[in-house]
């Protein structure tokens, strides 16, 4: 179990099932012990995906900003796990629904793009995770998601 | 807000989680006997409702909102207590 107040050394392979080239977290940049978690992803013009998206206007697709948030939002949920000694390692975390998400600003190679979530309520293993992702401060997108689980093959 | 606008706002949304008509929503039958239905519905549905009608529903509340006839008199009481 980190200590919350050692997250720069929490490697979040650790606390994430997915792998290259599916890490959209680098590093957890803050926890609260039952609150927030904040995470980063810097977006490199290395990544594959810009060859296609877009041609000569390399931006970030929307879809992987809401990847984005449901690994920060994944890390949290294990976390909370680990504390409340609820984790269970034949489970994966699952979006459920997305309730609501809105972009509000393209994010583009270069930038930090920072995610931070809370749960703001658990039914069994059942979440819903709120949360705002930033660019530079100012916020590029948001929105609410159903985390649920599904069992590990 | 009337009774009978909230249960049609509670229909719309059954009837949204579950893509039917809201007509086909039962005022009375257990969501457990929809097929879909399980925790992490009943998770959306919450959500869902706390959109539309502005409230905040604590999770211990779904055992007494197993059909749209429960979540209508759960509703009024949460509205009455705004």
């Amino acid at each position: 179990m980190p200590n919350e107040s050692l997250t720069p050394e929490l490697n979040v392979t650790e606390y994430l099932k997915q792998r290259f080239p599916f890490l959209m977290v680098d590093r957890v940049l803050s926890w609260e012990k039952g609150g927030k978690l904040r995470a980063v992803k810097s977006v490199s013009v290395n990544e594959f995906y810009f060859q296609g998206h877009f041609p000569q206007y390399p931006m970030f697709p929307g879809v992987l900003t809401v990847e984005c948030f449901a690994q920060t939002a994944a890390i949290l949920v294990r976390l909370t796990e680990l504390t409340e000694g609820s984790a269970q390692e034949d489970l994966l975390d699952v979006i459920g629904t997305i309730l609501e998400f809105r972009f509000l600003k393209p994010v583009f190679p270069g930038d930090r793009l920072e995610t931070e979530v809370s749960i703001t309520k658990t039914v069994g293993k059942n979440r819903i995770v709120d949360g705002k992702c930033f660019v530079s401060g100012e916020e590029v997108a948001g929105g609410k998601l159903v985390f649920g689980k599904i069992q590990r093959p | 807000m009337e009774t009978t606008e909230i249960k049609s706002k509670i229909r719309d949304i059954i009837a949204g989680m579950f893509d039917v008509k809201p007509s086909e929503v039962s005022d009375t039958k257990s969501f457990k006997d929809m097929a879909k239905y399980d925790s992490m519905r009943a998770l959306e549905f919450l959500a869902k409702l706390e959109n539309e009608f502005d409230v905040m529903i604590e999770p211990d509340f779904l055992q007494k909102m197993q059909s749209v006839e429960q979540s209508v008199q759960v509703i009024e009481e949460l509205l009455r207590a705004k």
